[in-house]
């Protein structure tokens, strides 16, 4: 009888680690204008290429890129460390006019319980700043 | 009192696995060409299923353990990207490798980075990649 409760008591508590997990689908199929935003002053197919700029200069792994009739995602996930379960987050590049394009950073931790590792907030301050900074270089 | 010292630890041991971004690259000089074929690569990249195994055992914890291995989507440890043919207005040909997303024969415009194995890809319209000595 004591094994049948321990074992319950371990598959109840697996199910649960793995509910308050996060993937890459959590943030992929959510409404792109979650998360982070800020409008650049360049057009869309610039701003494309300076927010894969952006993502691949920060210590992130990419996972891939598609793009829809509503916008360009670039994926990608912070690796698992001694004081994170890792974060999975997605950038997303939004038409708004010929000059104007806009930028949605949305991350969310992989263990939802988690209180360490990098915040929303931070992933987008160096996401916006590195695009910034690659919309300088790319635009003649 | 209690959720004041979990915000002060949290924010110390965040602080040990920062995020943080590489410098800027020195960019090349932009040189147009016309894509003439797409690839589309699948690649081993980022983490291991071993590698959250590891981590997971300093846990010392089985539910952690079985989740981080079993529970985990093994994407993790993949990644998708476009190779692309590319004939240079200049002359020549190029193959490279992008997230960027492009389709044959469109022009693009190509920024080679100084120091790092990637180049900067931007679409561009088509009177972009019409070669200079070119009669009207």
């Amino acid at each position: 009888m004591r094994e049948f409760v321990l074992s319950v008591a371990l598959a109840s508590s697996l199910a649960l680690a793995c509910a308050g997990c996060a993937t890459t689908n959590t943030v992929r199929d959510a409404p792109v204008e979650e998360g982070q935003s800020q409008d650049f002053s360049a057009p869309y197919d610039v701003v494309k290429a300076a927010a894969l700029e952006a993502v691949q200069r920060l210590n992130v792994d990419i996972q891939g890129s598609d793009e829809t009739g509503e916008r360009f995602q670039i994926r990608f996930s912070k690796p698992i460390s001694a004081f994170s379960w890792g974060e999975v987050g997605v950038v997303n590049v939004v038409r708004v006019d010929p000059g104007m394009t806009r930028v949605h950073v949305n991350t969310s931790k992989r263990d939802l319980v988690q209180v360490t590792g990098t915040t929303e907030r931070t992933f987008a301050e160096h996401v916006f700043s590195n695009i910034g900074e690659a919309l300088k270089e790319i635009q003649p | 009192m209690t959720r004041l010292l979990l915000a002060v630890a949290a924010a110390g041991l965040g602080a040990c696995a920062p995020l943080e971004s590489a410098p800027p690259p020195e960019v090349g000089p932009p040189e147009y060409a016309h894509v003439t074929a797409v690839r589309e690569l699948d690649i081993l990249a980022g983490e291991t299923r071993a590698e959250r195994a590891a981590w997971a055992v300093l846990s010392v914890d089985p539910v952690v353990l079985a989740a981080a291995v079993l529970g985990v989507e093994d994407s993790f440890g993949r990644s998708q990207l476009f190779e692309y043919d590319l004939a240079l207005v200049g002359g020549g040909a190029a193959t490279i490798r992008s997230r960027y997303i492009v389709e044959p024969a469109q022009c693009v415009m190509m920024r080679r980075l100084e120091g790092v194995d990637r180049v900067i890809v931007v679409a561009q319209e088509g009177s972009r990649c019409v070669p200079a000595n070119a009669s009207p």
